[in-house]
This record gives C-alpha cells, structure tokens and sequence, in this order.
C-alpha cells in the first residue's frame, strides 16, 4: 500500500469517526433524558419490590393504609405536589420527596399529632441503616420514588382522609356523669387494684415505670416527662375527672395515646390502680 | 548555516571516524545511507546533495542545492543595489524570495525535527528521501516520540499475516483505556453510596458519559481478548525462542497485569454484576493454603474484610487506577523496548529458515518506520478507532443492573468471561471423582485382604482440598509453566535431543501443535464448565422463573455480546396486556399469536418439557404435573405494572409448598432492549 494511500484511508476513517460523533453527538440530548427516564423506572420498579418486602405489613398492598397499624400513604393531601395541603398543616417547610425521604430514614419517634384519634399500636421505626434500619440509601430512594408515581385521584383509588383539622368538639359531658361511671364502689377493694395493675403492666408501664414513677424506659424523647403518680403534690391537684380525661382522651401533644380500646370498667381500674400510692380515690 | 545544518555537519564529520558497526536493529551509527556524504568528502560544503529527481519541481531542487543568505540582515547590501538601479531591484526581489523560502524551511525542519520543506513533501508523498544524509533518520534522533521507535524494521516481520497487528493493538487499546479512563474517572467517586449513583450520572446526565463507558468497557474486553491472542500468536510462530526468551518473560507478566487490570476494574460500577463476580473472583484468594494464614490474610487484604465493603472498594479503585497501570507502564516499556531496540520481530520462520539465500535475503531487506510503518501505524489506529466508536454507539453498550446487595446473591452469578475457566475448574468435573473411585477401588481391595471397611467410608478424599488444587494451585502452575516451560524448558529440550532450533510450526515443531491443541481444548472444556450451563443445580421451578424473568447480577458467559435480560422485560411495558393467562392454554405456537402469545407459549413449553422430565425419572430437573400462571397487573396508573409468574406442582413432601412465584414490576419508561 503506498503512502498516499494510507494516508487517504486514514483521513476518510478520522472524518467519519468525526463524523458519527456528530451524529451520535446530535442525539445525545434525547438519550440523556430518556436515560433519566429509564433509571429513574428502574428506580419505581425497585422501590415496588422493597415495598411489598417491607411497608405493606403496615401501608397495605397500594398504600391504603391499615387501620390500627399505619396510615394511608396514597392520598391526594400528600401527594399533590403543588398545594401540598398535609405538609402545610404540619408545618413542614421542605418539599414532599424530603418528607418522604426523612420519614422513611429516620422513623417517627413519636406519633403524629395528625393521627392521634387513629391510635395506631407502634411507632414507624428508622429505615435508613444511617439510623440503624436495614435500607441503604437508594432504597429509601427507590421508595420514595415509588410513593411519588402513586398518581393522586387514579388507580388504585386514592384514599380520601378524614380532614387535618380536628371536627367539632364533641359536647363535654358534666363531671358529675363522669363520676357516676365508676362502677364500683370507692375506695376500692383489694382486688380491684390488683386488676387495675394488670392492666397498667401490659398497656402503661412502658412508659409511667414500673414504680409508677414516670420513669419508664418507653418515657425517653417524649416532650413531656410522664405522670409521677408517686408524687401527691402534684397529683392532688389531679382529680379524677381530668385523670379519666388523659387516659381516654390521651394528651397527643405530650406523647400519650389515647387507650379507647379500654372498656369503661379498664379505664377505671387503671386509674383506681394510679391514684393508691397517695390512696386519693375519692372525688 | 542555521542551527541545523550545523548539527548535520559535526555529526557527519564524527562520522568519519566511527565504526561500521550496528548496535541494534535500526540503531547502526554509521549505516549505508549517510556514506554517501562522507564519500563526498567536504560535508560542510555538499551537504545538500540532492538525488535528481524529475518529480521534483525546479524550484525545489535549486533551492535545497544553493548556499543562500539565511537572515534578513544579509539582504541589506541588495537593498542598497535595488536602491540603486531596476535591475537591482529585480535582483533584491528575487533575492527577498529565497531567503523567504530558507526561512519556511528552517521553520519546517524544526517542527519536523529534521525534514525541510521538499523532504516533508516526499515524505507524505511515499518517495524516497532527497537529501543526504536521510533527513528521516534525524527525526528519530530528534524527536521523542520517534526516538523510541526503531529507525526500519526487517521488510517480512512486519508483514500482516505474520504478526495481525496484535502487539500493536494490545498497546493501542491501553491506550484508549487511559483517556476514556481518566475521563471517567473525573465522574466517579470510589464510595458504596456514591458509587452506582456516579456510574447512573454518567449513563444519563453527563453528554457523551455513557460512549466514555462504553468504550472502556469495549476496549477492556477487546484488550484481554488481544493480549491473549497475541500471546497465542507468538507461540505459534515460536516467536519466544532466543533471542526473545526475557520478552516472553515480560509478555507473561504483562498478560497477568492485563487480567488484573480487567477485574479490578469490573467492581467499579457497584451493581450486582459487580459485586458478585468480584466476590467470585477474590474468594479464591481465601482457599491459598494455608488457609489459616496465607489464605485468610490475602482474602483479607484484597476485601478489606471478610465481604466486600467500601474498603474493598477503595483498594479495588486505587488498584485500578493507579498501581496496576503503573506497572503495565513499566513492563510496556521493558517489552517494547527489548523488541524495537534488542532483537526486532521476528521474521516469520518459513523464510528465515528458507533453503533459497534469496528469500532469506529478502525477508530481512529494511523496511523504513518514517514514513511506511508510520502511515500504517495511524492507518490502523484510525481505524481501530472507527470500529470501536461505531461497536459502542450503536451496538454494544456496558450493562448496569441494580445495586449491589451484600445480603442477596443472584441465582447464576458467575466470575468473568476469562476467569470462567477457573470456575470451571472449581466445579471439578476430574479429579474428584478419580479420587472417589480410587478410594472405592482400594475399599474393594480390602475386602479381599479381610478388612471390611464401614458403608460409605472413604480413605484419600478427606485429604483432598478441592478449591485450594482447583480454584488456587493449578491455576496458579499454569504462570511458572508459560514463565518458564515455554522459552527455557523448550531450549533445554532442544538442546537434549540435539535437534536444530526451528520456529517452522507445521515442519519443526509437531509436538507444539499437539499441545496447542490439546491445552486449547481443555481450556475450552473447563471454560464451558464454569457457565451455568454445567452443574448447577437450582430447583427446576426456580430455573423457569429464571429462564424468562431472570435476577439481575448475571451476565452472557461470552465478552462484547449486549447484555440480556429475558424475553419477559424485553417484551417491556407496552407489550405486556394486563390479565391473568393461564399458561396451559397456550400449548403449541401458532401462526396467528402475537409476540407476548408467543413467549406465553415458550413458558408453557418449558413447563411441559420439566412435566415429561419428570415423568422419565429425572428428579432433578423435572416436576410432578407442572403448570403456569402468568399474570400481569397495573400496579399504578403512572406506568407500573406488576408481573407474576407462578409456577404450581403436586406437592412431593409435606413441607413442599408446590408453589413458586417469580414478581417483578416493570414501569413504562424502563428500556431492556
């Protein structure tokens, strides 16, 4: 092959190697985004897969929601992005996927004052392994993702929640009928008391302590201290209408549920049991 | 006289007195080309004797002949004659465009680094060279990138058939490693968080990221694949016997670094594929005996723990990028160096051992680097650099499964393609079972001599470390064996036998095509074993499952073939109507099904294959009364769908659930195809 040759066959394949830069150049801008699209699907997808393993337990099969264990997650409130009416009513000032994305990683230590009437049994627990969850940090992505492409008002159906605001408050019904609920006769006996602790063990003492001191280990991070049914100052300005009230009313603000699953009879046990270490049963 | 001319003539003159000796190819001191000078005697004065040449403009000619005014300052005495008179004039004008033209030439020879103009002209034209002595061979001591390439080669080794470029190629591809490297590299951070995200940034938010990769990773693959044929190459033209004993050495190593190279780099992007095959690879390291220390230190240094974490992954990147290629650097440059400057390529063995002196005399007639091998050397590059370009653009592209997860190995991960038959070996298809029936055979023995050996006994197997031979020491011999085996063992051997050395594949050298091919076929054997396609043995629902829709982290066994992803994602999204199908209606293909009827008909095909397997008495791979349901299921109307293949069967126990079902979700925008 002669020189002239070589060097005109070499200029031709530098040109077209130029040239197919150029065209595939051209086409860059339109595989970038469709790129983007297709990581960003594979994103959706894997966040579906991590969700069936570890959020329906609680969110249900679409995000629905399960009654007494987590909340809805596919609702227009949430996820419309461009009013964000929950994050409003929260006073979250970031945008929905940081929402997510914390929620996910870092758990709900404490329950949302959003869901108080709901009265869900367990905390959302930490997700991200940066908290101690089992999810590195593209799963809680993916499953932010995910939550996202739920469209709101489409399929599945969107889960309308009853709204943030508390309706209107129920009538107070006067201490004097709350008092005639106790159906026992006080002071109470022996027994009583003793079914009254059964009940505190299993339901209170994680967080007001074994002593029943407010010392529980369950009491650690909520706002307020707990109740210290050991200290009769303070409990004498407790009478037995507002302790009924927290028990079955709980005091959302301060960490402590509301028990409505207790029967009448419980609640009043409980309290008869909380009230003997100053023995103020009486009215 | 300019600088140059001055170089030229000292040079010339030392000439004189030196040798008549050659150094090394290419590198003689005094060779025939400048002795025309010094016949001429005078050389400050002929210096630019000049070979009639009627291709040669005039003009040319003349100027390379005269002894012309070289500055401008030396054309003030014509300035006062032009000053003077028309005719003087006429003269100063001339006399201006002379010295304008031994200005351009200077200016040329210093870019040249020894050409002037009329010699650069022949250059890229393919004549030969006009000036004395050759101005070509000035370049090669001049310039560096010349100096280190030998002056001529012998005419027959640089012939294409002989040598396929492969040397060349292997360099060229460590090149194209390094730029599209060092570009990737200014992308990546080496983190376990970072990492995946990094190589997605590339794919989509980085303009031309994703050709960057591709071509890496085209040219990783083409660079093993070339190194390896090289080495054959070498081997087959006997091309390591001495002189080229050491270079061999240094080509071995060099293969080595290459693998290296290659494996350290397949951690990189962090995904499944990554992950797996990587922890493949390095577990062998674990089974170095002594296990206790050798074997779980080396596993250890090369991890950074006992499963591959973000140290694993720091060592792996510092690796990659900067300890391995600076050694390749090095043996590049000792390889390169022994073959431009020590011995040459070798002439190809027909000839040089040819009975007819006149072919022996014409193989080894010069071939000039500048400007023939130079042309060809570009040439080959530019094309080179088309192919690749074109392979990654449009054909071939990196794969990128899902990330890594320590906690889940995917179902027929393998090493990579050029470790396979490592794990072929591991799989130890031969001698384990020789062991096995050795032992039976010495358990028969004893019955005979009265010692009646408990069932199931065995005597040598217990002994028999399998991954420490299989996966660590005979992988291990073949080094030694292709270090010192081929070039010494080969000599000593012809030495012994008092046979003349000969390179001739096919006359001299017949025992070498025997263990060529033999040690070929083996390869390919214990290759093969280490696909999935030899023994391995998941549960046959699991195997359906993964025909169709398989796991991510697996990889074709073969390099540069696209990845694949199974018929059910490459259908994708669209080509996946929703609905619940029962698989047994669709027994045979017809004419008239669509492409999604028809893969629902390749499911219930190879469930009835796994049904009549069964029924034939293979347990292993069959089932009891199989059958399939294929459901697919909008999941969100933004685009996901949800796709489940379930596989029933009688159940055989009471812990057998007779179930098993395969789900992944696939959204619209995904692309598998």
């Amino acid at each position: 092959m002669s020189v002239q040759f070589k060097i005109l066959i070499g200029i031709l394949f530098t040109v077209a190697t130029i040239a197919i830069l150029f065209i595939y150049g051209i086409a860059e801008d339109q595989r970038m985004a469709l790129a983007q699209k297709n990581f960003a699907g594979r994103s959706i997808q894997a966040g579906a897969d991590y969700f069936e393993r570890y959020c329906i337990v609680c969110h249900g099969e679409h995000g629905e929601g399960i009654a007494g264990k987590g909340p809805p997650l596919n609702r227009t409130d949430l996820l419309d992005l461009k009013s964000t009416p929950y994050l409003k009513s929260i006073k979250w000032n970031g945008t929905t996927p940081d929402f997510l994305r914390n929620t996910i990683a870092a758990g709900r230590p404490q329950f949302s004052a959003y869901y108080a009437n709901e009265g869900y049994l367990d905390h959302m627990p930490t997700w991200s392994q940066d908290y101690g969850g089992p999810l590195r940090p593209d799963q809680v992505e993916a499953l932010v993702n995910y939550v996202l492409n739920w469209a709101p008002g489409e399929f599945p159906p969107v889960v309308e929640i009853k709204t943030p605001t508390p309706g209107p408050t129920p009538t107070p019904i006067p201490p004097e009928e709350i008092l005639k609920t106790i159906p026992f006769p006080v002071p109470p006996s022996q027994a009583i008391l003793d079914e009254g602790k059964t009940i505190y063990e299993t339901n209170c003492k994680a967080c007001h302590g074994a002593e029943l001191k407010g010392d529980g280990p369950g009491a650690v991070g909520t706002p307020k201290k707990p109740r210290d049914f050991a200290d009769c100052t303070a409990m004498a300005t407790f009478d037995l209408i507002q302790h009924h009230d927290a028990v079955v009313n709980g005091r959302p603000q301060f960490g402590m549920p509301a028990w409505k699953k207790f029967s009448n009879e419980e609640v009043w046990k409980v309290i008869m049991y909380e009230r003997s270490p100053c023995k103020l049963f009486e009215p | 006289m300019g600088l140059f001319n001055r170089q030229v003539k000292k040079k010339t003159t030392n000439g004189k007195g030196a040798a008549n000796g050659h150094d090394a190819n290419g590198h003689d001191t005094n060779g025939k080309t400048n002795g025309d000078a010094q016949v001429n005697g005078d050389a400050g004065e002929e210096l630019f004797q000049v070979q009639t040449s009627q291709s040669m403009p005039e003009r040319l000619r003349e100027t390379a002949k005269e002894k012309s005014p070289h500055s401008i300052k030396e054309l003030i005495p014509w300035l006062e004659k032009a000053r003077s008179s028309p005719e003087g004039r006429a003269e100063f004008i001339e006399k201006t465009k002379e010295v304008a033209w031994q200005q351009a030439d200077n200016t040329v020879r210093a870019v040249t680094a020894g050409m002037g103009i009329a010699d650069t002209r022949a250059f890229f034209r393919g004549d030969p060279a006009i000036e004395k002595p050759n101005p070509r061979y000035k370049v090669h001591v001049n310039a560096f990138f010349a100096h280190i390439r030998p002056k001529y080669y012998e005419k027959s080794s640089t012939k294409f058939s002989h040598t396929w470029g492969l040397g060349y190629l292997s360099a060229y591809m460590f090149l194209l490693e390094t730029i599209t490297g060092v570009i990737l590299m200014v992308f990546y951070t080496p983190s376990d968080r970072r990492a995946y995200e990094d190589i997605v940034k590339i794919m989509t938010a980085i303009p031309f990221g994703q050709l960057m990769r591709d071509l890496h990773r085209v040219g990783a693959e083409l660079m093993v694949l070339i190194v390896v044929l090289h080495m054959t190459r070498v081997f087959l033209t006997g091309s390591f016997k001495p002189p080229r004993s050491f270079t061999w050495l240094t080509g071995v190593i060099l293969l080595i670094l290459t693998f290296a190279l290659s494996f350290s780099g397949y951690l990189l992007p962090w995904d499944q594929l990554a992950y797996w095959a990587v922890t493949i690879g390095t577990s062998m390291a674990k089974s170095v005996p002594p296990k206790e220390i050798v074997g779980y230190f080396s596993n250890l240094i090369m991890r950074g723990g006992d499963t591959i974490n973000q140290n694993g992954l720091l060592r792996f990147y510092l690796m990659h990028v900067f300890a391995l290629p600076a050694i390749t650097l090095v043996f590049i440059s000792v390889h390169y160096y022994r073959v431009a400057r020590t011995h040459g390529i070798s002439v190809p063995a027909g000839e040089e051992e040819s009975p007819d002196p006149a072919v022996r005399k014409a193989a080894k007639e010069r071939i000039d680097y500048l400007p023939e091998l130079f042309t060809r050397e570009l040439l080959w590059a530019a094309i080179a650099t088309f192919l690749v370009m074109v392979y990654s653009m449009w054909v071939f592209h990196a794969p990128l499964q899902e990330h890594s997860d320590p906690l889940h190995t995917p179902l027929h991960t393998t090493a990579p393609w050029y470790f396979l038959w490592i794990q072929g070996l591991l799989k130890d298809a031969f001698v384990l079972p020789a062991i096995r029936a050795l032992d039976q055979t010495i358990i028969f023995g004893a019955k005979f001599i009265g010692v009646q050996m408990p069932p199931n006994s065995t005597i040598i197997v217990p002994f028999y470390d399998s991954p420490a031979w299989m996966g660590v020491i005979i992988p291990t011999m073949i080094i030694p064996a292709l270090f010192l085996g081929v070039p010494y063992i080969n000599e000593w051997w012809e030495k012994f036998w008092g046979t003349k050395p000969s390179r001739q594949l096919l006359k001299n050298r017949k025992g070498t095509v025997v263990v060529a091919i033999i040690s070929t076929i083996f390869m390919m054997v214990i290759w093969y074993q280490g696909t999935p396609f030899y023994g391995v043995t998941a549960p046959p629902s699991v195997e359906i499952g993964q025909t169709f829709i398989p796991e991510e982290g697996v990889l074709p066994p073969v390099p540069l073939v696209p990845d694949d992803w199974g018929p059910v994602r490459k259908l994708g999204y669209a080509g996946l109507p929703d609905g619940e199908y029962d698989l047994a209606q669709y027994p045979i293909p017809q004419a008239t099904y669509t492409d999604f009827e028809r893969m629902l008909s390749a499911m219930q095909q190879e469930i009835m294959r796994r049904g009549r397997l069964w029924e034939e008495g293979d347990k292993d791979h069959g089932l009891p009364n199989p059958r399939g349901i294929f459901t697919v299921e909008q999941w969100q109307n933004r685009g996901l769908k949800r796709i489940d293949l379930e596989i029933m069967w009688d159940p055989m126990t009471p812990s057998d659930t007779g179930k098993y079902n395969r789900v992944i979700y696939l959204h619209e925008n995904t692309n598998y195809k």
